[in-house]
């Protein structure tokens, strides 16, 4: 018992005083039922805190991958949707099948990007191996992009819709109009394009939201475009000037849908003869 | 000797006052418990100054035990009087709290010794120190500070007035 004692007294004052405390807690928190509730209560809380905490940076660190993952679902299901799909719903012909896929989504990251002079492209991270090929369309989740001009093994390079050489074929939602989509390479107007070729026996009004028309081989019908955003017509002109404002803003984009149309063969075929 | 003999006569008496008299006032009332009179830290405030501090520091940590047996609190009261003992000797050491000429080897802190100012100076701060550390443990949850600082205010003031009678009747000298 002395050569305890002696031992404590050499102890430091404040040493001792921290030992003595660290007895006293550990007698509080196993002979006291009360404090022992409290005691491992909040350790659960404080480890479930702690382990949610780390959880949450595993899943920052998973980031990429999900967003991956994420894509190839979302292309997924827009290949299953309708507009994706060839649809024969004349009964003459039910022998055949009525319901055929006809586009298929392959997703992609968006690699490069500049968008300063009159020709601007974009290159996506993939490319013959994925099954993409020159003259697809490609869009993002929000609207369109543009259309694939040359595809590597493993990388493809787009002509964005900000290109004097683009056209895609657009209609105004809930009329049977259709027109072409052309960028003013003169304007660096990156927010709007100009929807030309609609009769002026229509008279579109602000705000009229303009789908791709489904006419073309590159995109599916029914994507989304953008709104109107202003109307002129011109004296003497038999058609109308449109401004439509993009759904998507282009510049900012960092992931991108290449569309493979499955009948593109049938429809060139049928063009030749 | 005398003054270990008259310590160890005022360590009992002091643990019987604590556990049979004081113990239940405070458990005497129903409803919630606000007060409590915690007399026996003044056992610890009255060791002499020249209690080695190591010493002084196991007292506390037995004496707290003893306590704790009879309060069915194994640990609670005994944390409590460590720190008030650690802080003893800090509080003694303060530049406003020694006195001019020093402290005397031979000199005990109690009214007699170093006067009513210093010794009110000296109990209010380390009866502070015990009570609020005492409730901390007691209640065991930092985030009901409340509660914790409403059960020391008023055992501090219950605590305060049954000591300075104590020491005005008594005038312990040693």
């Amino acid at each position: 018992m002395s050569n305890l004692l002696q031992a404590f007294s050499k102890l430091s004052g404040f040493a001792l005083f921290l030992l003595l405390e660290v007895i006293c807690f550990a007698l509080i928190i196993r002979f006291n039922s009360y404090h022992q509730q409290v005691a491992l209560s909040s350790a659960n809380k404080y480890m479930g805190n702690l382990s949610e905490t780390a959880d949450e940076f595993e899943d920052y660190l998973h980031l990429n991958e999900e967003v991956e993952r994420l894509r190839a679902e979302v292309a997924r299901l827009r290949t299953q949707e309708g507009n994706a799909m060839y649809r024969d719903l004349d009964t003459a012909y039910a022998s055949f099948d009525t319901i055929a896929q006809h586009f298929i989504y392959i997703d992609a990251d968006v690699v490069s990007k500049t968008f300063l002079g009159r020709r601007n492209y974009i290159t996506l991270n993939r490319g013959k191996k994925h099954g993409v090929e020159p003259h697809m369309g490609v869009v993002d989740d929000q609207g369109i992009v543009g259309v694939v001009r040359s595809a590597s093994n493993y990388h493809s390079r787009v002509m964005t819709i900000f290109h004097p050489d683009a056209r895609i074929s657009a209609k105004l939602k809930g009329t049977g109009l259709f027109g072409s989509l052309t960028w003013d390479p003169d304007e660096q107007d990156y927010f709007h394009m100009i929807l030309q070729d609609i009769p002026t026996h229509h008279t579109p009004s602000k705000g009229d939201t303009v789908l791709t028309s489904g006419y073309s081989i590159l995109f599916p019908p029914d994507v989304m475009i953008g709104k109107i955003d202003d109307v002129k017509k011109e004296s003497g002109a038999s058609s109308h000037f449109i401004k439509v404002k993009l759904a998507n803003d282009l510049r900012a984009i960092r992931y991108a849908y290449a569309i493979k149309n499955l009948m593109k063969n049938d429809l060139s075929e049928l063009e030749e003869e | 000797m005398e003054g270990i003999v008259a310590n160890v006569l005022r360590c009992v008496f002091f643990y019987l006052l604590q556990v049979l008299f004081l113990k239940r006032l405070s458990t005497g009332f129903e409803g919630y418990l606000y007060w409590n009179v915690l007399f026996y830290p003044l056992f610890i405030l009255l060791l002499p100054f020249r209690t080695p501090r190591s010493l002084l520091l196991l007292i506390a940590f037995a004496f707290g035990l003893l306590i704790d047996v009879a309060y069915d609190s194994p640990g609670v009261h005994a944390s409590a009087l460590v720190f008030t003992a650690y802080m003893r000797d800090v509080i003694i050491k303060l530049d406003w709290m020694v006195p001019r000429d020093g402290y005397k080897i031979t000199s005990t802190p109690t009214i007699k010794d170093l006067g009513l100012p210093w010794f009110l100076r000296y109990l209010s701060i380390l009866l502070a120190c015990h009570i609020v550390f005492y409730f901390t443990m007691e209640v065991f949850v930092p985030a009901q500070i409340l509660e914790i600082l409403q059960k020391s205010f008023f055992t501090y003031i219950l605590s305060m007035v049954f000591i300075l009678i104590y020491m005005l009747i008594f005038r312990p000298s040693q």
